[in-house]
């Protein structure tokens, strides 16, 4: 009898310990905390005070967050490159997707292309690539993301880039949002890495592997190693949670080692100037960035290499 | 004989308990799970239009906070874009507190020299990785804990 009321108690206690645990990873779904290096490294490199070893104990919720497929596009466009239609992944490459890790990378892929064509106001390659995204969106379970309303809103308003932008905005939102509340944020960073590598082929498929081609775009690819950074990060952090995310990250560390060989140099302190009339905020500094051309023919291989992996 | 009979109301006591700390916690774990679900709800309906008439980029970062605690994002942000910033809690929590910091050069913004405004736009003529690190004030009330969600949007501005 006294076995049954040891047990009894045990398993009290293990069923408020899973409560526990439970309600840790719902309230946290979209985050994990900081490591406690990280916050060893912050302590190391400023003057201490009260505050700041207050702040300090205190964990926090760390968030990644990637340049979107619509700033890729925009970044694109301001740089000054045009639409190329022959870069795209063909539409019935969807056939091929029939693992979750594929239909999660080629949602994302998909997603870019979609953003890029649409601010190139390619209306109908827009709708087509929608479509595409609807479909493994619908195979990956995410639910109203994408519906048949969206499609037909994107069919009225064919016209009207800002209203097609923000469409394509809110359909990329409620998939991240959809996957990240179900216990599936795993997928979604897979989705967010496949947006990311597809704005980066396309950028420099039109630079065709020459720094000399679109300076404006070089630089804005070169500094792609900024989120690259990030990306990983952002990996590491499910990379227990889910296989396909350790495949990855030995993909975007073969990545990482070319964009090693890119420098960024400051040249001046970043300067901040706030004018609180205009409610803005003009961040300056100088900086300096570099690569070989041969270099940067290898990081444009190495890019169409992982991409054309991803789209198989 | 007595002694079994109280290990057996002992017994059926703990079954009890078992039964109410599990049912407690289902129902904690469920309350939790359709809180964060309501904050992409609140995050889409509340804050996402605050950011026009600048292009919500897309990227959905919401979470639920409490007093006193504080979350982090890092972003890379280009050269040549305007962003803007909004840091939007639901009404039941204190204005939120939020800086900007270069992971170099320390603090570029800190909206409680503004009057704790939620959104700041960001005019950024270089690149690089920000934080913004989002805090919820104790309020003066160390009895009631207030939590809710918290949403960090950027919004891109079109040409």
């Amino acid at each position: 009898m006294t076995k049954v009321l040891h047990k009894a108690s045990l398993t009290i206690r293990l069923v408020a310990l899973g409560g526990f645990v439970l309600t840790f990873f719902a309230c946290n779904s979209g985050a994990k905390k900081e490591s406690e290096n990280s916050e060893k490294d912050i302590i190391e490199s400023v003057p201490m005070n009260d505050q700041l070893v207050e702040d300090l104990n205190k964990s926090k919720l760390i968030f990644y967050s990637l340049p979107s497929p619509l700033e890729t596009a925009m970044l694109i466009k301001r740089a000054g490159a045009g639409f190329d239609p022959d870069i795209l992944n063909p539409l019935d490459n969807i056939s091929k997707y029939n693992t979750n890790f594929k239909m999660a990378l080629n949602l994302g892929i998909y997603s870019a292309d979609l953003s890029y064509a649409s601010l190139f106001d390619q209306s109908q390659t827009t709708i087509e690539y929608m479509g595409n995204a609807r479909n493994l969106a619908d195979e990956l379970g995410i639910l109203g993301a994408i519906d048949e309303q969206t499609i037909r809103q994107l069919e009225e308003n064919m016209n009207n880039r800002e209203v097609v932008m923000n469409i394509i905005s809110e359909t990329y939102m409620n998939s991240n949002a959809y996957l990240s509340e179900n216990n599936r944020a795993a997928v979604s960073v897979i989705v967010l890495a496949g947006g990311w590598i597809e704005g980066l082929y396309l950028a420099t498929s039109l630079t065709r592997g020459n720094l000399q081609n679109n300076k404006n775009l070089v630089e804005r690819i070169l500094y792609q190693k900024l989120s690259l950074v990030t990306l990983q990060n952002m990996m590491e952090t499910y990379r227990d949670e889910n296989s396909d995310i350790d495949r990855l990250l030995a993909d975007m560390q073969e990545l990482s080692e070319i964009f090693d060989k890119v420098t960024i140099v400051n040249t001046s302190e970043v300067e901040a100037v706030t004018d609180t009339l205009n409610r803005t905020t003009t961040i300056r500094a100088k900086s300096e960035i570099e690569i070989s051309p041969d270099d940067y023919i290898l990081l444009c291989e190495k890019i169409a290499e992982l991409r054309n992996n991803f789209i198989s | 004989m007595l002694n079994e009979n109280f290990m057996k109301y002992r017994l059926k006591k703990m079954a009890r308990m078992l039964t109410f700390v599990g049912g407690a916690f289902l129902v904690l774990f469920f309350v939790s799970v359709s809180s964060v679900a309501q904050c992409s709800g609140f995050a889409r309906a509340v804050a996402k239009p605050e950011l026009s008439p600048y292009l919500h980029d897309g990227n959905y970062n919401a979470t639920i906070l409490g007093e006193g605690e504080t979350i982090v994002l890092r972003k890379t942000v280009f050269k040549g874009q305007k962003y803007r910033l909004l840091v939007k809690g639901v009404s039941e929590l204190p204005k939120l507190h939020f800086r900007v910091l270069d992971a170099d050069s320390g603090l570029l913004f800190d909206n409680s020299q503004v009057e704790f405004a939620s959104r700041w736009d960001f005019d950024v003529q270089t690149t690089r990785t920000i934080e913004v690190e989002v805090s919820v004030p104790d309020d003066e009330n160390p009895e009631i804990d207030t939590g809710g969600c918290v949403a960090i949007l950027f919004g891109l501005e079109l040409d």
